[in-house]
């Protein structure tokens, strides 16, 4: 039997290795496409936001607002001389979002009616707005918690003598020049008053801290290519799905499949022979996009190669089961030019391989798609080992092993 | 050893209310060309299919080389080869990569593999081509490939399933050579099935004609081609003169008259269907009673005594039909 299955297995690679278009949507455009992606996205892992910056105040504040929001790494400024043209140019689109600090912020913040920063948003693009809006508040925090410490020093000195029980006299007896000490005192309070500010933003009373949802924190944040790199692999390996349903498609209606069934095989080492290439295809896709990310990309393969080993191979048999269960059920050509195609496309974008998913699996997890993109974010962003990854791998396992014996169950050669 | 490498008896194959294959029962001897000869759809490759297991009777049964086709079909696959009707190959592997490659299935490897490989290719007259693609040979190469394939494992009971179609003269002449050699040589059974009544007649100790699923004649063609006498005068008529019929069955050289429906595009006449027992005696004795009784002949067909006439009287088509 296991003669059989390799005969059948390097029969199929060599006949599948005339496709050669699908090699390059196989092994090629996975690549291209994490790059096309990384570069749109950068590689945070936050999305870089492209926005105009007009700025037309004169004042300190200003400036240390344009200063403050060059250093955000995730906007991409291009500054505008008004406010009029940013309008415009948002307006037509060319842009998601204009941030525009106006004249005379500087000395705004330091009454009472306060200032105000404008953002303003296609509103095509409203939606993600918020996206600019926290990146500004960020940004402007610091600059504006100066800006009360001082407008709040400034009211404590314009308040009359007599509020503090001192009069006039009092004061010139004591021979105390009073615009000396006003000043000495507005730069002492204004520098203690920042300081506990600044602690208390250092060091709050009540502190929101962010951790990793496990022990096994990431060295360091995950980059778009760690959600890329097993996303779009995993996606384009289950394209093999379309070959192999071709491939049995043409067998069947060319008499091939009567003639293997009037051999002395049975169904199950036929189907192995089937699927068995495919699985090791998608696995040495996958190797190869990984490896040729290292060198592109820089991605970080983790520490734990026995896992990400394992999870490749179970990626691959689950490909490989899937798609001879696909295979066996699609009884024409067009179902074989189509329903794979469909279905790759419909099981990539519900399991976020494609984009990554803020919302509850759900749905996603009956995918394998699913276990595979997450097992191997696991292993390489959140350096996991192999306990980490085994419900992936047990449930990558599960669904090779339910279709193909469910497409034992399906298959007719006749 | 059994008297008969195959016995197949009362085999029938339904599909719904669709009888494809209806109470069919022949032997095949060991050493025996046996053709089943008749239309497409009449059942043949259906025949072959249920034989070689590709799917079981629906009724009936059939043994080859004392083997049951649905108990002991495993044994039964390793003493059969079977060439189907299709181009059942891989146009981008090459002829030798295809037969290497029903070898493997077959379990044979390594330098046995090899050698019979080398030798069904050398047999089909394919050695200068067997590394070239399929995708790149005549259809006749093609059909010769498809054979080599079908004898890797050295059956003792060939099923060659219309072998023929498609193929130049020239392939087709090397099909009919290797079939006569392998059964000379070798001793092989060969169960053939065909269209073409020439193929038939050449190749097969023995035929059976079947027509819409029921074998309706078996015996040597000789003997089948005997059965009809001196062939058969069709004569078309202006109407179907049920006097004229009784005549012309009366005369010494005629064995049988009828009146058949005529053929597209013949609507309006009248065919007599003569089967005579001496072909140019009835034709004179025909001709000279229309003569003499003032019967108008509108056409005169004289059919050689062939298993075309055979199975058009049988049937009352023709083969191609």
């Amino acid at each position: 039997m296991l003669r059989q299955i390799w005969a059948l297995t390097r029969k199929e690679i060599k006949v599948a290795a005339e496709y050669r278009g699908q090699w390059l949507l196989v092994f090629l455009t996975p690549l291209i496409f994490i790059a096309v992606m990384g570069a749109t996205f950068g590689a945070t892992g936050a999305p870089t936001v492209a926005v105009y910056l007009v700025n037309e105040d004169e004042g300190r504040l200003g400036r240390q607002i344009v200063s403050a929001l060059r250093d955000e790494p995730t906007l991409a400024l291009e500054m505008l001389d008004s406010r009029a043209e940013a309008d415009r140019r948002v307006g037509a689109g060319q842009r998601m979002a204009a941030i525009v600090i106006p004249a005379g912020l500087s000395a705004a913040v330091l009454t009472d009616a306060g200032g105000v920063v404008e953002v303003i948003v296609d509103p095509a693009r409203e939606q993600s707005a918020g996206i600019v809006l926290g990146q500004v508040q960020a940004a402007t925090a610091p600059m504006l918690i100066d800006a009360e410490v001082e407008r709040a020093v400034r009211t404590v000195f314009n308040t009359a003598p007599e509020t503090f029980g001192f009069t006039d006299e009092d004061l010139a007896s004591l021979g105390v020049d009073l615009e000396a000490v006003a000043k000495f005192l507005a730069a002492a309070i204004n520098g203690v008053v920042s300081s506990q500010v600044q602690d208390a933003i250092d060091d709050p009373l009540v502190r929101i801290d962010l951790r990793p949802a496990s022990d096994a924190a990431p060295r360091q944040a995950p980059t778009v290519f760690d959600y890329l790199v097993p996303g779009y692999s995993v996606f384009f390996a289950f394209f093999l799905m379309g070959l192999m349903a071709e491939t049995i498609y043409e067998e069947r209606v060319g008499g091939a499949l009567r003639r293997i069934f009037s051999l002395p095989i049975r169904r199950v080492p036929f189907l192995l022979g089937k699927a068995l290439p495919y699985s090791l295809i998608a696995m040495l896709q996958v190797v190869s996009v990984f490896a040729a990310s290292t060198l592109l990309f820089d991605y970080d393969l983790g520490s734990a190669p026995l896992a990400l080993i394992l999870l490749i191979v179970a990626t691959g048999l689950a490909v490989g089961g899937l798609g001879i269960l696909v295979s066996v059920l699609v009884r024409s050509e067009g179902q074989a030019n189509s329903v794979p195609t469909l279905l790759t496309l419909v099981m990539a974008a519900v399991s976020g391989a494609l984009f990554p998913s803020i919302q509850a699996p759900g749905l996603a997890q009956i995918t394998p798609h699913y276990w595979a993109v997450q097992g191997f974010l696991t292993i390489t962003a959140l350096r996991g080992d192999l306990a980490d990854v085994l419900p992936n791998l047990a449930a990558l396992l599960a669904i090779a092993l339910a279709t193909f014996t469910i497409a034992v169950w399906r298959f007719r050669h006749v | 050893m059994p008297a008969f490498i195959l016995e197949a008896r009362n085999l029938v194959k339904k599909y719904g209310d669709i009888i494809a294959v209806n109470d069919v029962s022949f032997t095949i001897e060991e050493g025996e060309v046996f053709g089943l000869l008749g239309p497409n759809g009449a059942g043949k490759s259906t025949t072959i299919a249920m034989l070689s297991g590709l799917f079981p009777p629906t009724s009936g049964s059939a043994a080859i080389c004392g083997l049951d086709i649905v108990r002991d079909l495993a044994k039964v696959k390793q003493v059969i080869g079977v060439v189907p009707q299709e181009l059942a190959l891989y146009p981008t592997l090459s002829g030798r990569e295809n037969v290497r490659f029903f070898g493997e299935l077959y379990g044979l490897r390594g330098k046995t593999l090899s050698a019979r490989v080398d030798e069904v290719i050398g047999y089909v007259g394919m050695s200068e081509r067997a590394n070239d693609r399929v995708q790149t040979y005549s259809g006749g190469m093609k059909r010769r490939i498809n054979l080599a394939a079908g004898l890797v494992n050295q059956p003792r009971l060939l099923f060659l399933d219309e072998p023929t179609v498609g193929v130049d003269p020239q392939s087709r002449n090397h099909i009919f050579e290797s079939v006569e050699r392998l059964n000379r040589e070798r001793g092989m059974s060969i169960l053939y099935t065909t269209h073409y009544m020439e193929e038939a007649e050449r190749l097969c100790h023995r035929v059976g004609i079947i027509d819409r699923g029921k074998l309706i004649a078996l015996d040597t063609p000789r003997r089948l081609i005997e059965s009809l006498g001196g062939g058969i005068i069709q004569l078309g008529l202006a109407a179907a003169d049920e006097a004229v019929r009784a005549a012309v069955e009366a005369l010494p050289a005629v064995r049988f008259a009828t009146f058949v429906a005529a053929e597209e595009g013949a609507e309006g006449k009248a065919i007599l269907k003569i089967e005579a027992s001496h072909g140019n005696e009835a034709l004179l004795q025909v001709l000279h009673y229309c003569n003499a009784t003032d019967v108008d002949i509108l056409s005169l067909d004289l059919l050689e005594p062939n298993l075309e006439t055979v199975f058009l009287n049988l049937t009352g088509k023709s083969l191609r039909d």
